[in-house]
């Protein structure tokens, strides 16, 4: 007739009184995480490729120039990018000494201006007719929490729409390095919550994080063991 | 509350695999952390060496690719330039940069690339072509398997036709990999964490988990959960030990003698209603609270005499114990029922000493968390019908404390009590725990009690007539109040009244018409629901009516009274006594509160 699960409900109250409101913002998080598909976090409708296909005969600087110009080059890339109103054909550059935008033909450099920016971006941009752009922005010794301050210097150019979507790119070449916008940011934070990494919201390894779920393997113990006794018991008690 | 616990307890059922190996795949994951899992610990850097184009190609050789292409890239691999010709988003064409042919990447020069990404102890053990593998999810095409001989049994995969070094596997990659596939419910191996599954287990935890705050909230808010890390010493006196206990300060004298296994009455759970938590705090500064200025006496209050349930822990002063009280644990040994909702329980005392108490006196039950069912398995042909109406349905209930008044005289070799069953109430969901659990014993069960506790005893005025009144369970101190009577020295003079409503339920009539047969003391039993046709002829009506009509014609103030039985009956009676002028010294009562 004696039947003892008081311990366990004890225990089982004041677990979940430390790791109960972790298990329900690791709830919440994942099911955010789950429910918004990836590929709409990773703003992948946001936008397009912006360059275009290269002419059937480029006729530019051959490679043995650009190696003599430019010795250091590791890799070397010919893109057909919007520049100054108009696209032209560029050598893209990896050098030992970072990136370099250069002109197909002559191999002058070629820099980005502001408006050109601002044309890149827009030309990324998928809702063409929608491109309000409230604001562009050269990082240079900054970045925001949403950013890897290994990209900068970076341009963010940030647009007027449903997420505040925000596009960086590349100071040196214009490519479009990373897409931001209000859903990405969301599950930033429920990420930074389900990791429960606060400051950098990459680190899982913290001893706090390890602690909530060792503990939790307790929780769910003590948690089974009422389950057992509340569920299965009763017809077995009473003879 | 009944049904959130129950939802929470069904849906854990659902849904805890699920969450024990989202926790057990998390434990991996932050044991390994992010390299670890990706395999990558013996990733070496990537080769930058600057391009080297004599040889090479002229790249308007390559025209005729370019047709929709909008990236071309020329790129060192294995020391050779490599010309990648991108159409669309990520569609890619590899050529080889000193021929202009197709890129081809040969068995050594596969463990050329291999080795130069890789950055670990040991030696290429084995290299296979292959044309498809499950380690790559989403992979196609042929590739070399590169093999090292080191302790993560490391594998390169190294694409044929790019030459690209597509990436290394190794065995804590494959733990990781099936981590992923239960912490995404993926067993595709595609670590896609939006598919559909996933997504209602997310929503059912998402409830079971909030379900959980719910619960945890309104427990804290019942003030169920408290919780004081202060904790205070109290010195307790019991009988002639002293004990130093250390409670947490918020708690009451009662819950921490309670919770130290001391010995304590109570009838109302700590509410303040039933007066019998009595202890002596000798701590004059302690207050008098509503509750005691209406169920102590004066002279109790000038003593020192308070309710434990009504003060928290006294910060000094000694807390005296006022019963002789202990914990004895007891063997039932006998269960009968002696009306139809009344049973005779016996118990044999496990314990070595037996409880020493006074006739009129009670323990106190500690009522386990378990399992009831509403309807005992016992119930004698003749009462089915009183019974019908009561549900056969299993409760479940927490640990409580019930009293019980011992039905038998002192001395007597078991324990015997009366115990009246309590049926679902208007407006309650369940009958009453302590008795639904008690009429459920069967011999050989144990309890354990507490007491013996009460002031429900037999009177020192010597020329009295004992005069005991009551009904129903009330039987129980008054048959054990004139037991001991009888067995006194020289018995004083014993009437007892007994109400009841029908035949049925006049417990114990035989025992009491001998007695009255053998002139030991009048018996009268008075019946309220006599019916017409079963053979009556004694008293009907209520049993203070027939008290009231017998006292008229004899001495009132030369007898002493014991009252107890339901609530109406013992109010009326009270009344009554007093009505005629009976003095408070010569009226003892004992109130069940139900
Ligand atoms: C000193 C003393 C001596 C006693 N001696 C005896 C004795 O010898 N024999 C005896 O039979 N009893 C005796 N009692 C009474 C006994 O202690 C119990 O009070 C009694 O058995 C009822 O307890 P229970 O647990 O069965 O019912 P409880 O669980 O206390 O319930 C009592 C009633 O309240 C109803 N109820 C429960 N919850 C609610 C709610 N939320 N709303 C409305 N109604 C509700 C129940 O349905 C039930 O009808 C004594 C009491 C005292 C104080
Ligand atoms: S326990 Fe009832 S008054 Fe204290």
């Amino acid at each position: 007739m004696k039947q003892r699960s008081g311990t366990y409900r004890v225990w089982h109250r004041w677990l979940s009184l430390v790791l109960g409101v972790q298990m329900v913002i690791w709830a919440i998080s994942g099911a955010y995480m789950v429910i918004v598909q990836l590929p709409f976090i990773h703003g992948v409708h946001l936008t397009q490729e912006s360059d275009q296909k290269l002419p059937v005969n480029p006729g530019a600087a051959s490679l043995a120039e650009v190696t003599e110009k430019f010795p250091h080059t590791t890799e070397a890339e010919l893109v057909n990018r919007l520049v100054n109103g108009e696209y032209r054909l560029l050598w893209q550059l990896r050098t030992h000494f970072g990136d370099r935008l250069v002109d197909a033909n002559t191999l002058e450099p070629v820099v980005l201006g502001k408006s050109d920016i601002r044309a890149l971006a827009e030309s990324y941009y998928a809702f063409k007719e929608e491109a309000r752009i409230t604001n562009i922005e050269l990082l240079t010794t900054e970045a925001p929490s949403e950013l890897n301050p290994a990209h900068l210097p970076i341009w963010r150019i940030d647009f007027d729409d449903f997420g505040r979507t925000a596009l960086y790119l590349d100071q040196t070449t214009g490519e479009m390095k990373v897409r931001r916008h209000d859903f990405w940011r969301g599950f930033d934070i429920m990420w930074m919550l389900h990791i429960m990494d606060y400051k950098d919201r990459v680190d899982i390894t913290t001893w706090w994080l390890r602690i909530f779920i060792f503990g939790t393997f307790g929780f769910i113990f003590t948690g089974i063991v009422l389950l057992i006794q509340t569920l299965f018991s009763s017809r077995r008690k009473l003879r | 509350m009944k049904f959130l616990q129950w939802l929470h307890r069904w849906t854990s059922l659902i849904i805890l695999l699920q969450v024990f190996l989202w926790t057990l795949s998390a434990a991996w994951f932050t044991i390994m952390d992010h390299d670890g899992m990706k395999a990558h610990q013996y990733m070496a850097h990537g080769d930058h060496s600057m391009l080297n184009t004599t040889d090479m190609v002229d790249l308007n050789q390559f025209e005729h690719h370019f047709t929709d292409a909008s990236l071309v890239r020329v790129q060192l691999v294995d020391g050779i330039p490599q010309v990648v010709v991108r159409y669309g988003e990520d569609e890619y064409e590899y050529l080889h940069g000193l021929t202009g042919l197709p890129w081809q990447t040969g068995e050594a020069m596969a463990t050329r690339l291999a080795q130069a990404s890789y950055s670990g102890p040991g030696d290429v053990k084995r290299i296979t072509a292959i044309e498809e593998t499950w380690e790559l999810h989403g992979w196609k095409g042929s590739a070399w398997k590169v093999e090292f001989g080191d302790d993560l049994n490391t594998r390169v995969y190294v694409d044929e036709n790019s030459g690209t070094v597509i990436d290394h596997r190794n065995t804590p990659w494959v733990i990781s990999d099936w981590a992923f596939r239960l912490h995404f419910i993926d067993y595709t191996g595609g670590r896609n964490f939006n598919n559909l599954v996933i997504i209602t287990a997310a929503v059912v935890t998402l409830w079971f988990a909030l379900s959980g705050l719910i619960l945890l909230i309104k427990l804290l808010g019942s003030g169920e959960m408290r919780w004081s890390w202060r904790k205070v010493p109290m010195r307790t006196q019991a009988g002639d030990s002293e004990v130093n206990l250390v409670t947490p300060k918020h708690r009451t004298i009662l819950q921490t003698l309670q919770s130290n296994e001391l010995p304590i009455g109570s009838g109302c759970g700590g509410g303040g209603t039933c007066g019998l938590c009595k202890v002596r705090v000798e701590d004059e500064s302690l207050p008098v609270t509503d509750a005691e200025s209406e169920l102590l006496s004066q002279e109790e209050l000038a003593q020192g005499i308070r309710l434990a349930c009504r003060h928290k822990t006294p910060t000094k002063g000694k807390v005296v114990l006022q019963d002789n009280a202990a914990r004895y644990e007891l063997e039932l040994t006998s269960s009968r029922f002696i009306t139809p909702l009344m049973k005779e329980l016996k118990f044999s005392v496990v314990t070595d000493e037996h409880p020493e108490f006074k006739a009129g006196q009670y323990v106190q039950f500690l009522i386990p968390e378990a399992v009831s069912r509403a309807r005992p398995d016992d119930i004698p042909e003749p009462y089915h019908g009183v019974w019908e109406s009561i549900a056969e349905v299993e409760f479940e209930h927490s640990e409580v404390r019930r009293n019980y008044s011992m039905a038998v005289r002192p001395g007597a070799e078991e324990l015997v009590f009366n115990v009246r069953y309590q049926p679902t109430a208007d407006g309650a969901k369940v009958p009453g725990v302590g008795s639904t659990y008690l009429f459920n014993l069967k011999p050989g069960d144990n309890v354990v009690v507490e007491g013996p506790f009460g002031e429900f005893v037999r009177t020192d005025n010597e020329q009295h007539v004992q005069c005991f009144i009551g009904g129903g369970a009330g039987m129980a101190p008054l048959r054990s109040l004139i037991q001991e009577e009888l067995e006194s020295e020289s018995p004083r003079k014993i009437e007892f009244f007994y109400g009841a409503r029908s035949k049925q339920e006049l417990c114990y009539a035989d025992e009491f018409e001998e007695l009255a047969e053998q002139g030991k003391l009048l018996f009268t039993p008075v019946l309220s629901e006599a019916t017409s046709h079963c053979d009556w002829d004694g008293p009907k009506g209520f049993v203070h009516q027939t008290v009231e009509n017998y006292l008229k014609d004899v001495d009132v103030l030369s007898r002493d009274y014991y009252v107890c039985g339901p609530p109406a009956m013992l109010a009326e009676t009270l009344k009554l006594l007093k009505s005629m002028g009976v003095p408070d010294s010569q009226i003892r009562f004992d109130d069940f509160g139900n």
